[in-house]
């Protein structure tokens, strides 16, 4: 096998021009997202023109197309090209000639029994099932150009979408090989490359999905139109625990366009109920929406006086308590008494927005027998279910046409919206398109729960961490909606995992005497799970801890942090790679440095934060360096995408997020874009990224950078000021 | 009846005199490339030209467009990929790719009205785009290979 160079422009042009200009490289989802993968045909002589689908991943056409199958949702984190890549590089395609189909429902497509894109888990559990069935359809190709040929087919290979010799006097394409392939019998335990012989895997191959991306041509769950179609948009009470009192949809139903005004009861757990205004088309139904909500009386229910501050109180009062035990090390009490120096401090983080960039959207068409759901989804599975449930059909009858999605975020593992399409549709039995406007998106989010917590903690005589007594309190998103997620902690208490995330197993440092406790609060607020979860917290205690102890030890941050890690094999390399990167050793006149780590899902990722003082006496960040071990890189572009756009998305949290509760709902002052405040194009430091190489596993990369960022910036204003910043936001 | 001139070819629309230009566009006219964000003026997701300056689509009553060349993401480049597109293409820029075409149109406006725009410049024209995956570092090194392309 030779490696070929790969420059992106000239992939991108190749693809073009194979695809006829601006034509699409793969299929977009659509009527094709649900079919099956075609079954092996029975039998076969191998001259007649079939197609070999070997199994749930690829079909090979008699043209030499070959179609692979799309598991996961692609949000942005590029699974459309990274999964395939890794089909292509056992089969030795030509990956010119691939497409990719968004596929639902082979059980090969399951994790845990479910289809669902989650936890940056995609390419690390789909490294080897998918490079399998690459290499099992490798291998009966090959035996079919032997048997063919009459040769051993030892002295076969595949390359660029034909079997050859490896004398190099012969070969067969594959698709003149594919009906003969389909006979030949699935080898037990085909072998996998080797990473020095990859030729596709850890190059930087142009995205597949960029070019529709550039055009305006790709289709999210927002632009699904067809013929008959209703566009729905919601309004929901104006708090977490409201409803519907009564409403006169007159007004509403007097715009020229609104057809209906109808009352939709909560799809779920944390989800209002509420009324929809249905009309020809968005602008009609949100005119109708607006002319509904003066006439509507809501119940706000018994979170009516529900805010921030309130909020704020009682969870600080939790936690100064003992709590539930989640995780214990030693004799941390007595620890605390007998450390050389202590601190106690106690952080607060807000509640958080998604805000992904395309609204919640979705559209369903239930009918008597089937129902059609188009969407783009994370919770593939759940969809389904849940189609399958509202719409009286059995899942089978459900067919999901995965759209793009406009950000996932975790927002999109919900089924609140796709609820709300099928109640209506099922109402009036034709197709509708349900799009909440960006005020319904923010103010009915499920938010990164808000969290106080405080920790003691103490350093020993050399200046070494002794104690660690950490009491995080938050809501939890498992207890109402995931229930098998609680767990029960060492001494019997209901324990929400995700709430000691990063604190627990994964937490990276030594020292003997170490408790976790974790208190659930059912505070009411709805609650869910926001790209890097809990450790977008907790990492950001506990590394901003570690530099309060660093500084109580009149350490470096950095020699602190590598003389203190339990298993210096992988992070000690991490921590070295931010130092030689950011200069770390070299101070700035002006600019003020901070550092933080974490193993997130087994990726090892580490941040330094640059900050400066602007004209106007502000404190900015100026530049990011961010490195990682993730094992192997499949893809190191898309990877450097994810390192990149998530720490910005960590630092737009840390500098400027937040939901304020008021009247137990979002403030309408944090319910649009307006107030609620994202990063913006001329507050974006350089972001500088850097990966070990490695031959390991992969790990994930969506999310590890979210969440060292926020320490690692709290950390640089410490540095630069001397004050120690312990509620986020802080900008 | 409202006449829109949308990528050079003339509409004849019946809609409400407030009906903003952005779902005149995406409900009528089948141009969804343009997208939809905040409704309020804040994300640029839904930006188009007119009279070529980018503007957002979501505030502005369709009607208040009649008569000016608007163009969208899908006429933006004449029968193949516009310069900015390429770039977009070349420094590998959309991750989930929504805000994309409201970023590519500012740019492409951008690169119009000044061919070599130094980062300030860049920093002034997109500062109204927002991007939830944070591609701002590849849209600054995309614009900057844009101009660099464009002269030579
Ligand atoms: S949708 Fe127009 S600015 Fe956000
Ligand atoms: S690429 Fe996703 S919002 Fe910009």
């Amino acid at each position: 096998m030779t490696a070929q160079p790969l420059s992106r422009r000239s992939l991108i042009q190749a693809s073009l021009a194979a695809s006829g200009g601006l034509c699409l490289g793969f299929r977009l989802p659509g009527n094709a997202a649900a079919r099956q993968a075609t079954p092996a045909p029975e039998s076969g002589t191998g001259s007649e023109p079939v197609a070999f689908t070997p199994n749930a991943w690829l079909t090979i056409g008699p043209d030499d197309a070959v179609e692979i199958a799309l598991h996961k949702a692609e949000m942005g984190q590029g699974v459309m090209t990274s999964l395939p890549m890794l089909v292509a590089e056992e089969l030795g395609a030509d990956w010119q000639r691939i497409t990719v189909r968004n596929a639902y429902g082979d059980p090969a497509y399951g994790s845990f029994g479910f289809q669902f894109t989650f936890g940056s888990t995609s390419v690390a559990s789909s490294f080897m099932p998918l490079r399998i069935a690459g290499a099992t359809a490798r291998d009966m190709l090959i035996a079919a150009a032997a048997q063919r040929w009459g040769v051993d087919p030892a002295t076969l290979a595949t390359r660029d979408g034909a079997v050859i010799d490896r004398a190099g006097s012969r070969s067969a394409s594959f698709g003149e090989l594919a009906g003969l392939a389909a006979t030949m019998a699935p080898p037990a335990n085909p072998p996998l490359k080797s990473p020095a012989e990859f030729t596709l895997l850890g190059t930087p191959v142009p995205r597949l999905d960029a070019p529709a991306k550039v055009t305006g041509a790709a289709i999210y769950g927002i632009d699904v139109m067809m013929e008959g179609m209703l566009t729905a948009v919601m309004l929901r009470p104006p708090s977490f625990t409201g409803a519907v009192r009564s409403f006169d949809p007159a007004p509403a139903l007097a715009i020229p366009g609104v057809r209906h005004v109808l009352e939709i009861p909560s799809s779920g757990p944390d989800v209002t109920g509420g009324i929809a205004i249905v009309a020809d088309g968005f602008w009609a139904a949100f005119s109708g929406r607006r002319a509904l909500a003066a006439s509507v009386e809501w119940d706000l229910g018994p979170n009516a006086a529900q805010d921030t501050s309130s909020l704020i109180e009682t969870f600080t009062a939790l936690a100064m308590q003992p709590g539930p035990l989640a995780f214990a090390d030693g004799m941390a009490e007595k620890a605390i008494a007998r450390s050389t120096k202590t601190l106690d401090a106690t952080y607060v983080t807000p509640f958080l927005a998604h805000v992904t960039m395309e609204p919640m959207s979705a559209a369903a068409w239930v009918r008597p027998g089937a129902v059609d759901v188009w969407t783009g989804t994370q919770g593939q599975s759940f969809v389904v279910m849940q189609a399958s449930a509202i719409g009286g059909v059995a899942p089978d009858q459900v067919t999901l046409h995965q759209q793009f999605l406009g950000c996932g975020l975790g927002r999109r593992a919900e089924s609140d919206v796709t609820g709300d399409a099928l109640q209506i549709s099922k109402n009036l039995g034709v197709p509708v398109k349900v799009i909440w406007p960006r005020e319904e998106d923010i103010a009915h989010d499920f938010f990164r729960p808000m969290s106080v917590q405080r920790v003691q903690a103490g350093i020993d005589s050399t200046g070494a961490p002794f104690a660690w007594i950490h009491h995080t309190v938050a809501d939890s998103a498992g207890i109402t909606r995931f229930p098998t997620f609680i767990a029960t902690g060492p001494e019997g208490d209901e324990i929400d995992p995700f709430q000691s995330a990063g604190l627990t197993e994964s937490f990276l440092y030594a020292m003997p005497h170490r408790r976790i406790e974790s208190t659930i609060a059912r505070s009411g607020v709805p609650v869910g799970f926001w790209r890097g979860v809990g450790e977008t917290q907790n990492i950001f205690v506990a590394e901003s801890v570690m530099d309060e102890l660093a500084a109580l030890a009149e350490a470096d941050p950095i020699a602190y942090r590598l003389a203190n890690l339990a298993d210096p094999t992988r992070a000690a390399a991490v921590l070295e790679l931010a130092r030689e990167k950011s200069g770390w050793d070299a101070p700035a006149e002006g600019i003020g440095r901070g550092v933080a780590i974490a193993d997130y899902g087994g990726t090892i990722v580490a941040a330094v934060a640059e900050v400066a003082r602007t004209d106007d006496g502000s404190v900015r960040p100026v530049r990011l360096v961010i490195a990682a071990d993730c094992g192997f890189v499949v893809n190191p572009d898309i990877a450097r995408q994810q390192l990149e756009g998530g720490a910005l998305y960590g630092l737009s949290a840390a500098m400027g997020e937040r939901v304020e509760i008021a009247a137990g709902g979002v403030a309408p002052a944090t319910a649009n874009l307006d107030g609620y405040r994202l990063l913006r194009f001329d507050e974006a430091p350089i972001v500088e990224t850097w990966l070990v190489p490695s031959d390991a596993a992969p790990s994930g990369l969506g999310e590890p950078a979210v969440v060292v960022v926020p320490p690692a910036l709290a950390n640089a204003i410490y540095a630069l000021t001397g004050e120690r910043r312990r509620e986020l936001p802080l900008g | 009846m409202v006449s829109l001139t949308v990528n050079g070819e003339v509409h004849d629309l019946d809609i409400p005199d407030d009906m903003p230009l952005l779902w005149a566009l995406r409900d009528l006219l089948g141009l969804t490339g343009t997208k939809y964000g905040c409704g309020i003026g804040q994300c640029h997701a839904c930006a188009v030209h007119l009279d070529g300056v980018a503007v957002p689509s979501c505030l502005m009553p369709a009607a208040s467009a009649a008569g000016r060349q608007i163009v969208t993401i899908e006429g933006l480049g004449a029968g193949g990929l516009h310069p900015v597109q390429q770039a977009w293409l070349d420094e590998g820029v959309p991750q989930c790719g929504y805000c994309q075409s409201g970023q590519i149109m500012a740019a492409a406006a951008l690169l119009a009205a000044d061919p070599a725009p130094d980062d300030a410049a860049i920093d002034a024209a997109m500062r109204p785009n927002l991007c939830r995956c944070a591609t701002y570092g590849r849209i600054r090194s995309a614009i900057h290979l844009a101009a660099k392309e464009r002269v030579s």
